[in-house]
């Protein structure tokens, strides 16, 4: 796997992953209120 | 009207609109795309159109869902006549509203009536995958692949045991029947796509050594900017319409049962980020190294295929691969099913809310329209003798991708310039999260629809070109004898789109029949 694709996927991953982990926190951690 | 029922829980809510976006287009049609785009190259085109499309007509589809069930409705005519009678008048608004209901008709109708039985086929492979019945390799895995289709026992059997999952499902409600199994389906769906993606990665090089997973990550990451045309601009626009399942009425109906300060901003950013995991992560990382590790570059092609063919052919050749087969195929069932129950489910609101029907029967009187609705595509290939589908194709071509760009547009301009600055109040109205004007006023009511509206040109313009829009359209014009089905789906189109104009036109009228008299453009409140 060449370095572009690994560092594209990567920083693409990590963004993506990021993002659903934050977001998902964000609505357990408000909850049912 | 009896009282309309309102989500569980956030979480439920959340999983159960992951559900509705999360479908077959995350792990059958995604890896298509980008490897058929350019690889790396098609992700750039993906996130502009995420970002400039994607978010702003969740976030409208959200919001306009909440609005439309404070008033009782979970159908998007009403919904979409409610907010553009606040900038146009109620004679107008109800003519918008009307195409508007007619096209979100026409796709729970007949969209669902092709794609409850391609998870009628995922649960069909689920069953051969488990009993090994692709598995002797005398027969190619394509002959399985259209002797399935051309078999009456195997297709009905499973078609219509997957509807009737989705008619037990909604007939009890939305936090008992739909919620529930979100709930259940969403987190095995994930941990699946989970365990295949270590599989995938695990394989090794098993034909050739110069075809690893890696090497197929590699394809799929490497941008190669010559394949960067409009189409693969195009491809990306479509699939985040139909990956996010908008344009289709559906996520509007889902968040019609959201309290009436319940967040949205949130919830629908939560959405798409879950979606996005369940694309980029997931669908992205099982089918191409496994088809790159077994069948090299030229195996990406398969398109449809991969799913049903390539990936067989690949089991039958992988240690464990029964259980992997069971689990990819029981992965797809789950996507598809949690996507066909909002369509299942807005019909039903649509008979709840016109009709006054209780939920049990109008669930029931659904199922028989999907019977009657998915006929004609599981008769095809058993009555042609051929894996054309030119019937499921004509549908698909106008109903699942062009006519859910026209209803994106719709939306965003009444959300954006009809509805106009009270859009924004509704919208952050009870939100944990808010959007800002700036982004209300240059996304949502500029560049959004300006987005869509080139996509939505340049589609046309290449449907003309590539024979769509001809008497007999390109894909048929060898085969005379799939002339009558494409006759047939046209007819159906027509006749499904105008009924559905004029049952959303006819809801309208009764209920908002005085305001449309007085025909007065609605006082801001």
């Amino acid at each position: 796997m060449s370095a572009t694709a690994l560092v594209f996927m990567v920083t693409v991953w990590v963004i993506v992953i990021g993002v659903a982990g934050y977001t998902l926190s964000q609505v357990l951690k408000y909850g049912d209120d | 009207m009896s009282k309309r029922e309102n989500w569980g829980s956030k979480l439920g809510l959340i999983l159960a609109m992951a559900g509705n976006a999360v479908g077959l287009g995350n792990f059958w049609r995604f890896p298509y795309q980008a490897a058929k785009n350019g690889g790396g190259a098609f992700m750039l085109p993906y996130f502009a159109a995420l970002l400039i499309i994607g978010i702003p007509v969740m976030l409208v589809e959200w919001s306009q869902g909440r609005y439309g069930g404070k008033y009782g409705h979970g159908t998007i005519g009403p919904m979409v006549y409610l907010q553009a009678r606040e900038g146009t008048r109620p004679r107008n608004a109800i003519i918008i509203g009307s195409i508007a209901g007619a096209i979100a008709f026409g796709v729970t109708v007949l969209v669902n009536s092709y794609y409850n039985h391609v998870i009628g086929w995922t649960l069909g492979y689920s069953y051969l995958s488990l009993t090994g019945g692709y598995m002797d390799t005398a027969k190619s895995t394509g002959e399985v692949f259209v002797n399935y289709i051309q078999s009456p026992t195997l297709v009905m059997t499973f078609w219509i045991l997957a509807l009737a999952g989705l008619a037990i499902a909604v007939m009890r409600g939305i936090q008992k029947g739909i919620e529930a199994w979100a709930k259940l389906m969403m987190p095995v769906l994930y941990v699946f796509g989970v365990i295949l993606i270590i599989r995938a990665l695990t394989l090794g090089a098993p034909v050739n050594p110069d075809w690893t997973p890696l090497k197929g990550l590699n394809f799929l990451w490497s941008p190669d900017w010559s394949a960067l045309t409009w189409t693969s601009v195009l491809g990306a626009a479509g699939q985040i319409f139909f990956t996010l399942s908008l344009g289709m009425g559906i996520i509007q109906n889902y968040a019609s049962y959201l309290k009436p300060d319940e967040d949205v901003v949130l919830s629908a950013v939560t959405t798409v980020s879950l979606n996005e995991f369940a694309e980029i992560v997931l669908g992205g990382t099982i089918v191409i190294p496994i088809t790159y590790a077994f069948l090299g570059p030229e195996g990406l092609a398969g398109g449809v295929g991969l799913s049903f063919i390539s990936l067989p052919n690949i089991f039958r050749n992988m240690a464990g691969g029964q259980i992997f087969g069971t689990l990819w195929f029981l992965l797809l069932f789950f996507a598809g099913f949690t996507s066909a129950i909002a369509m299942y489910n807005y019909l039903t609101a649509l008979l709840e809310e016109s009709l006054g029907m209780e939920r049990k029967k109008a669930s029931l009187f659904i199922f028989a329209l999907y019977i009657i609705a998915g006929l004609p595509v599981g008769l095809e290939a058993i009555i042609t003798k051929t894996d054309t589908l030119a019937y499921f194709t004509e549908v698909d071509n106008w109903i699942g991708n062009y006519f859910l760009i026209v209803l994106g547009l719709i939306e965003v301009l009444v959300a954006g310039w009809l509805f106009g600055d009270h859009f924004l109040n509704e919208t952050n109205r009870g939100g944990h999260w808010k959007i800002p004007a700036w982004f209300f006023n240059v996304v949502i009511r500029i560049i959004a629809p300006l987005a869509i509206s080139i996509i939505l040109i340049f589609s046309t313009k290449t449907y003309w070109e590539v024979g769509y829009l001809k008497w007999i359209p390109s894909f048929v014009e060898s085969t005379p004898q799939l002339v009558p089905w494409v006759v047939a789906a046209r007819v159906v189109l027509i006749g499904v789109l105008g009924f559905g104009f004029f049952q959303s036109y006819v809801s309208i009228k009764e209920k908002y029949s005085q305001e449309l008299r007085e025909n007065k453009v609605l006082e801001r409140r």
